[in-house]
């Protein structure tokens, strides 16, 4: 008895003093409030106004009209068929990848690179260019008139520009997989494909639950893709960017977003707190670990056939934009020019120019509230931690459409009137891109030993200094990853910033969309092409310069 | 008692000459390093053999060939008089426990044990009773249902190894399996292994770096190092009679002195260490060199070296069979003390097994030595 009560005490006070010590640190105040009131300002603010906008009316006419009920119908179709598509090709490249001596390693990771540096309606506009009216293959070699609009080509368009996402997911997760158990099995005689059935498999399903549910959200909230190639095939996305834009009607924009949000929302519950849990992780490598089994001969070159003709595909849909790029009158006449490029050098350099600067500056500030906020929350213990660590993952459960809407209505009246500034565009990229920043800045501080903080701590050295001599240099790479990694998801964003640039502040995607919309393929193209040519070059100097994290399968 | 035990396998192991797995000049080479050079073995029936070294001594790699889970550069893998040539794991009659134990996490205890024989299409009435009566030997019964995970790490190396023994192997390998285990599991674990494996009569193939782990466990021990066999042997053999110095120095304590050999005669040897000279009876010293004048190191436990408070002065010991020296240091570990005696700038590791006799020493001491357990081998540059 006389021993236990000074402890609890003792533990009680430190829990108080704690308190009291981090009101003492003004740094770490303030630093909490710098995370705080931006994600209360651009997230909790305008979600909250997106739900008290429509009125009971907007929402019965959703469920009773069969206009909507199509709508959401089609959402989920060609969702759940891209998701499916996806997933099996992505864990295609994914197995192979992760297999020793593998034909052709290198070439895969580049075709499943490619489209995450892209913007993702790219899939889209190449499969006009190639099955359209005026496409290649049909009108061209085929002379048919037959078009690839509707769910047919978006289901393809969607497969191409998400399939990287899930392969680049799935290679996490089979690579740690322990190889051992694979050998286990064998040894107990079980045959190759039976390993792979009663051991690999069973072992990637949460990884593989996990993949497709990401994909899944991506296709359900993509807007880029239904809006080139969906023609008469409505999707939410595009119907709520019709509701919005097309017939002013906010209300009903409102209800489509929502109900766009219900399910990526339930992913992300479902992702948070089921899937991270059931992950079958094994501890990491001693020396001498055996490397993963070797594929049979048989399976190692029907998947190398299968993978080849993905990325034989790929590398057209890359090639016929630049093709078109040059093309005089795409599907009429072929003959190379310039005039594309000229017309975009004249008409739309302004949007490439805007969509660099947004990007850059989204870039930087993503990168440093990333950092400050996982320091804050992963190293200090204050109230309502939790919360804040949820709040700060929050976005990535948002929709594009959504955050768009949201900041129409937020940021439409006082106390703050942003609408049609850079400010508004900038600030939706920022939010998208925080929750991947922040994780990627999370598991660069699980690196540091904390040891080394206070060993700093121990001979004077304040928060600041603290991090400003240890925690940021080593927090360099998560740095230079978010503020990359932004960068090149800004520069290639759509869904959100469409409901958001003005004439004054258009983007390089928005840009193209106008132009693929009213059928200039040529210069949507020459922008496509541009675009691609400066994330790829980004992508490429960052690699140079030793930079490796970033999109790595 | 423990002399008596260990002297009698070393006889047994001896007497088994029809080896159950037999390796034949087996080589691994990895780009250009080689991991196993040349290596003869022979292991007979129903034996516990280790394979002890260093890491990347190329002990682990010798036990995934004899899985086949790695292809030998050159030579062959005998088991049962069979060549192992081209033989996937799966059709060779070998069972593998692994370091990790690389239990299925998604699968309960019963179904990792039974998994082998599920694959085999074993009947399913017999696939239940060889589950049951496995689990049951190997004390799991009561948590057959759970997952891997919510075992210790003791029970998920029992499983692993129940795994392992239901398929009824001619020839079981362990890869390191008690080096996830907290020190005193360790031991623990390591007594029981030995006691199912004997129960059992099972040829085991043991992998292991730790060299009491080996000395405990064993009916014989072949010592690695840098790909090469070294010696192979009965623990007592190892420790009693080292045939080289790597081996001296690998198991158990051991001080190494440079000595000159000024004499031999057909029952003495008679050493120079430094301005000291030493008689040592020829019968208790294993001598791979012995002409006069050449160059040498003699090899000693320190619990053969008798010590004793100095006696006399002139700085060198009176008796011809003692070297005079200086306590450096010593620690008091209860059950002897052990003592950093330095002679003529060399350092020597002795054990005092009567501490209560002398107390702890210090200043001038003399050293006995030469009794018995010492060796002598070519010196070191």
């Amino acid at each position: 008895m006389s021993t236990a009560t000074p402890t609890v005490e003792l533990q009680r006070r430190s829990g108080v003093s704690r308190l009291l010590g981090l009101m003492k640190d003004p740094t770490v105040v303030g630093a909490i409030i710098v995370v705080t009131v931006p994600i209360i300002v651009a997230v909790v603010y305008p979600v909250v106004n997106v739900f008290i906008q429509p009125a009971l009316e907007h929402w019965s006419r959703f469920f009773t009209r069969t206009r909507y009920l199509e709508v959401l119908r089609n959402s989920l179709f060609i969702s759940v068929l891209s998701t499916i598509s996806a997933t099996v090709i992505g864990f295609g490249f994914a197995y192979a990848l992760s297999r020793p001596k593998f034909p052709g390693k290198t070439f895969f990771r580049i075709t499943s690179i490619l489209p995450l540096i892209s913007p993702p309606f790219v899939a889209g506009l190449s499969l006009i260019l190639l099955l359209g009216r005026q496409g290649i293959i049909t009108h061209g070699i085929l002379g048919l008139d037959i078009s690839m609009y509707g769910w047919h080509g978006l289901w393809l368009a969607q497969t191409f520009a998400f399939y990287p996402i899930a392969a680049l997911t799935l290679s996490g997760v089979l690579k740690s997989l322990n190889p051992t158990l694979e050998y286990a099995a064998q040894d107990l005689g079980q045959t190759r494909w039976g390993i792979f059935k009663t051991v690999t498999l069973p072992m990637a399903i949460p990884g593989v639950a996990s993949a497709a549910l990401l994909v899944l959200m991506l296709a359900l909230s993509d807007f880029g893709n239904p809006m080139v190639i969906g023609g008469p095939f409505r999707v939410m996305a595009t119907e709520a960017y019709v509701q919005v834009v097309g017939m002013q009607n906010l209300g009903m924009g409102a209800v489509i977003s929502i109900v766009l949000l219900v399910p990526s929302f339930l992913f992300f519950l479902i992702q948070r707190y089921w899937v991270s849990r059931r992950q079958y992780t094994s501890v990491s490598g001693k020396g001498g670990r055996l490397d993963p089994m070797t594929i049979s001969p048989t399976v190692k070159w029907l998947l190398f056939a299968f993978l080849m003709l993905v990325s034989a595909f790929v590398l057209a849909i890359f090639v016929v934009v630049v093709w078109g790029a040059f093309a005089r009158t795409w599907g009429f006449d072929w003959t190379l020019t310039l005039e594309n490029f000229e017309f975009t050098f004249l008409a739309r350099m302004g949007h490439i120019w805007n969509s660099i600067q947004y990007s850059l500056v989204a870039g930087f500030t993503t990168a440093v509230f990333a950092v400050i906020s996982a320091y804050i929350l992963f190293r200090k213990q204050f109230l309502g931690r939790k919360t804040f660590d949820f709040l700060v993952v929050l976005p990535a459960a948002l929709p594009g459409t959504l955050v768009g809407i949201a900041f129409i209505f937020a940021f439409n009246q006082p106390p703050l009137v942003l609408t049609g500034t850079a400010a508004v565009v900038i600030l939706s990229m920022i939010i998208r891109n925080v929750p991947v920043g922040y994780r990627t800045a999370l598991s660069g501080l699980h690196q540091i030993d904390v040891s080394i903080e206070e060993s700093a701590a121990d001979g004077g050295a304040n928060t600041l200094q603290i991090l400003k001599d240890i925690t940021i240099p080593l927090l360099k790479t998560a740095f230079t990853v978010t503020l990359v990694y932004t960068f090149i998801r800004s520069m290639n964003t759509v869904s959100a910033v469409i409901f958001l640039v003005s004439a004054g502040t258009n983007v390089a995607t928005t840009s193209i969309l106008g132009l693929a919309e009213h059928g200039y393929w040529g210069e949507a193209a020459a922008m496509a092409t541009i675009l691609i040519a400066i994330t790829s070059t980004v992508v490429i100097l960052f690699r140079l310069i030793g930079g490796k994290k970033l999109f790595e399968l | 008692m423990l002399q008596q035990e260990t002297a009698q396998r070393n006889t047994e192991g001896t007497a088994e000459t029809t080896g159950q797995v037999r390796l034949e000049n087996l080589s691994k080479r990895f780009d250009g390093t080689i991991a196993v050079n040349n290596l003869k073995l022979e292991i007979g029936k129903g034996t516990f053999t280790c394979l002890l070294g260093p890491s990347g001594c190329g002990k682990t790699t010798t036990l995934r060939m004899i899985s086949g889970f790695v292809e030998p550069t050159a030579g062959d893998i005998l088991i049962s008089g069979e060549s192992q040539e081209g033989v996937p794991p799966h059709r060779r009659n070998t069972s593998i426990v692994f370091q990790e134990y690389a239990l299925f996490p998604h699968m309960t205890v019963r179904q990792n044990v039974g998994y082998g024989l599920k694959v085999h299409r074993t009947p399913k009435d017999e696939l239940r009773q060889r589950v049951d009566r496995i689990l049951e030997f190997m004390g799991l019964t009561a948590m057959s249902e759970r997952l891997p995970t919510s075992l210790s790490g003791g029970q998920q190396q029992r499983v692993a190894l129940a795994r392992a023994l239901v398929m009824e192997p001619e020839v079981l390998l362990m890869d390191e399996p008690l080096s996830n285990l907290d020190a005193k599991l360790r031991v623990r674990v390591r007594t029981e292994l030995k006691a199912i494996q004997r129960r059992l009569g099972i040829t085991t193939i043991y992998v292991t770096h730790d060299q009491e782990e080996a000395l405990a466990m064993s009916d014989r021990i072949a010592v690695m190092d840098e790909g090469i066999l070294q010696q192979y042997g009965s623990p007592w053999e190892l420790y009693f009679n080292p045939q080289n110095r790597f081996v001296a120095d690998f198991i158990g304590a051991n001080s190494f002195v440079r000595a000159r050999i000024e004499n031999v005669t057909d029952t003495t040897l008679l050493l120079s260490v430094g301005n000291q000279s030493i008689e040592l009876q020829r019968e208790a010293v294993a001598a791979t060199v012995r002409t006069a004048g050449e160059e040498a190191s003699l090899s000693l436990r320190p619990e053969s070296i008798g010590i004793q408070r100095a006696e006399g002065g002139n700085g060198t010991a009176d008796s011809a069979r003692s070297l005079r020296g200086k306590v450096n240091m010593h620690q008091f570990l209860g059950a002897y003390i052990r003592y950093w005696v330095e002679v003529e700038g060399q350092e020597l590791i002795v054990d005092d097994h009567n501490p209560r006799q002398r107390g702890i020493l210090s200043g001038d001491v003399d050293l006995r030595l030469g009794q018995s357990e010492a060796q002598l081998f070519p010196a070191e540059e």
